[in-house]
């Protein structure tokens, strides 16, 4: 590493520089050729970096990362269409935070040029994710991912109100929460904290009136997740965000899923916490954000530094920040775009599919839903086994055989899918990088795989000669 | 989905005996296990001779990878066998064979059921024939 001097130091530590510089090199056919020049040389010490990037080609948002390969015949190389596990870091993002590594401060590090110069980076960062979210970027404080971000605020709210001598307290979630919070309401519960696990309905979607009810006099917080990582369906934020003003008590909304796929607009909804996280949307993995609106009392359920307003101590991680924000910036402006283009792409894949096979079910409401998501049942056929056939597709399964722990997807039963259809269940989630071409390929070859399957499944056999299988003493073995 | 051997990648991809026969020829015994809700269903097909020879053998199964891979093995193993020798077949020989991981022992087991109640289920047609 060479010493970093003072003017190359200052001509690089501006976030939009980072962004514009970024913006060209990938209008080189590879970020060799960037590297070449001398602002970012050390960036490209790091070798990993230098070599998976490659590939990186025009300033298209739609430029495949090379690690994202299309030969299928490559099982390791296979499409990816798990975009709600996460996603791969942009290629612009990984340039963006490479050369912010010019910038090594310490922004809590108020006596220096070095540490100055990482503060404006993680100003600047906050800024920009502030403004796509059109929140304050005082309203806005880093995380390591979603999980810390509803850890904060559910632990949070229900520490402040305990700190200020309120012991009876309720907090309302939902069935279908991602584990972040229902993890976190579990352990609350141990410590005399009562929550209700509303169940949602059929179709993934929270009765309002139902809501409405169940909050009690002693209910301080509701926490609802927007966009469900496994169906895909859009909670009615808004209209839950005012039942919550009405009532008087607050609302966290987990948004991991939902920045990058639908428009958040907080000026326009009452929420007074909302979390994110990078990786979701083609940013870093280990950073998140934690909206918090102003007046809202959480405290801190980690303690060191006081950095982030006090209520996240511990170094923030610069590098992270300017990813993060590079991230949203892009999604951000493909948006509306990317969600015209997934409605085709999955209506496309869907009307060929159902109208090719019998016994499919999309589960959870097809409207209100990002149209990137497709979970479906392919009934008489387990859904491992189906993934097996399709090793040139990465994707996931609600299937107890899939898990490490047998247990098939707890948010499926919530929604009261048969027991018998969970374990037939895929989950296909499209993203920034799939193509048409994907999608035509994957919908014959599941096609293909799905008859195949169904030719050796004797459930098969039993349905098309008539036999109701709900009806069927069934040996049970474990 | 497991990150499986390719020995049971392979027996998934190109299972042997994969069929099914007629349940009413009193020379084929029928073994029928587990459950839609559990994940796997295996049903077996087996044909014995006069001399408690099982001479065919064929198998559908609703299943994961393991199950349907678990459940070829043990067509593969018990064709050409005498009843006797057949019955001595264990979910561990069907475990080992494929390295079956830990979590997918009860796979296994499903096979050794089937070969079980299979065989049972042709004894008890030969006694109803008997009477």
């Amino acid at each position: 590493m060479k010493e970093i001097k003072n003017s190359e130091k200052t001509s690089t530590n501006n976030i939009n520089d980072i962004g514009a510089k970024s913006d060209m090199c990938c209008d080189h056919n590879s970020v060799e050729k960037c590297c070449d020049s001398s602002s970012i040389e050390q960036c490209c010490d790091i070798d990993s970096i230098n070599n998976e990037n490659k590939a990186c080609c025009s300033s298209e948002a739609t430029c495949k990362p090379s690690y994202l390969s299309t030969n299928q015949s490559n099982s390791s190389n296979a499409v990816y269409l798990d975009y709600s596990a996460t996603t791969p870091c942009d290629p612009k993002v990984v340039d963006a935070i490479c050369e912010s590594y010019q910038c090594f401060g310490n922004p809590h590090s108020i006596t220096h040029q070095y540490g100055w110069d990482a503060t404006d980076l993680v100003e600047t960062s906050r800024k920009k994710i502030a403004s796509i979210i059109k929140s304050d970027s005082k309203e806005l404080i880093f995380t390591s991912g979603a999980t810390e971000s509803n850890n904060i605020s559910i632990q949070g709210v229900v520490k402040s109100r305990q700190e200020n001598g309120v012991s009876d307290m309720h907090i309302i979630t939902t069935n279908i929460e991602h584990k972040a919070t229902l993890e976190t309401c579990h352990e609350l519960e141990q410590n005399g904290i009562k929550v209700t696990y509303l169940s949602v309905e059929a179709n993934g979607l929270l009765d309002l009136q139902k809501f409405h009810d169940a909050i009690q006099k002693n209910t301080v917080l509701a926490s609802i997740g927007w966009v469900n990582s496994e169906l895909g369906t859009i909670q009615p934020i808004k209209a839950i965000g005012e039942i919550c003003k009405e009532k008087g008590i607050l609302l966290h909304v987990d948004a991991a899923q939902a920045l990058g796929r639908i428009k958040i607009d907080l000026s326009d909804i009452h929420v007074n916490l909302m979390s994110f996280s990078a990786h979701k949307f083609y940013g870093p993995k280990g950073i998140g954000a934690l909206y918090i609106k102003r007046k809202t009392k959480v405290s801190p359920i980690v303690f060191g530094g006081r950095q982030e307003k006090g209520i996240r101590s511990g170094t923030v991680p610069v590098q992270l920040c300017v990813g993060m924000a590079k991230a949203a910036e892009i999604v951000e402006e493909s948006r509306e775009d990317e969600y015209v283009r997934m409605q085709r792409l999955q209506k496309k894949t869907l009307d060929r599919i159902t109208s090719s096979l019998e016994d499919i079910y999309v589960n959870g409401d097809l409207d209100q839903r990002v149209p990137h998501n497709m979970n479906i049942s392919f009934a008489y056929i387990e859904g491992e086994a189906l993934m097996m056939k399709l090793k040139n597709y990465a994707m996931s399964s609600a299937s107890a055989c899939s898990s490490t722990t047998l247990q098939p997807s707890y948010v499926l039963d919530a929604i009261g899918i048969d027991e018998n259809l969970i374990h037939t269940s895929l989950r296909i989630v499209m993203g920034r990088y799939t193509t048409e071409e994907d999608m035509d390929n994957f919908t014959n070859d599941i096609i293909k795989a799905v008859n195949d399957l169904r030719d050796m499944s004797p459930l098969w056999d039993m349905k098309k000669s008539g036999v109701d299988l709900k009806k069927v003493k069934w040996h049970t073995h474990h | 989905m497991n990150r499986y051997n390719e020995k049971i990648n392979e027996t998934f991809k190109n299972p042997k005996n994969v069929g099914s026969m007629d349940e009413t020829d009193p020379t084929v015994g029928v073994g029928f296990v587990g459950s839609p809700g559990c994940g796997d269903v295996l049903k077996i097909y087996i044909k014995v001779d006069d001399e408690d020879r099982i001479t065919d053998v064929k198998f559908k199964t609703f299943g994961c990878g393991s199950a349907i891979a678990s459940s070829s093995v043990l067509t593969e193993k018990v064709i050409g066998l005498k009843l006797e020798e057949a019955k001595k077949i264990t979910n561990k020989d069907i475990a080992d064979e494929l390295s079956l991981p830990p979590i997918k022992t009860h796979c296994s087991v499903l096979a050794e059921e089937a070969i079980t109640e299979a065989i049972a289920d042709l004894i008890s047609k030969r006694s109803q024939q008997a009477v």
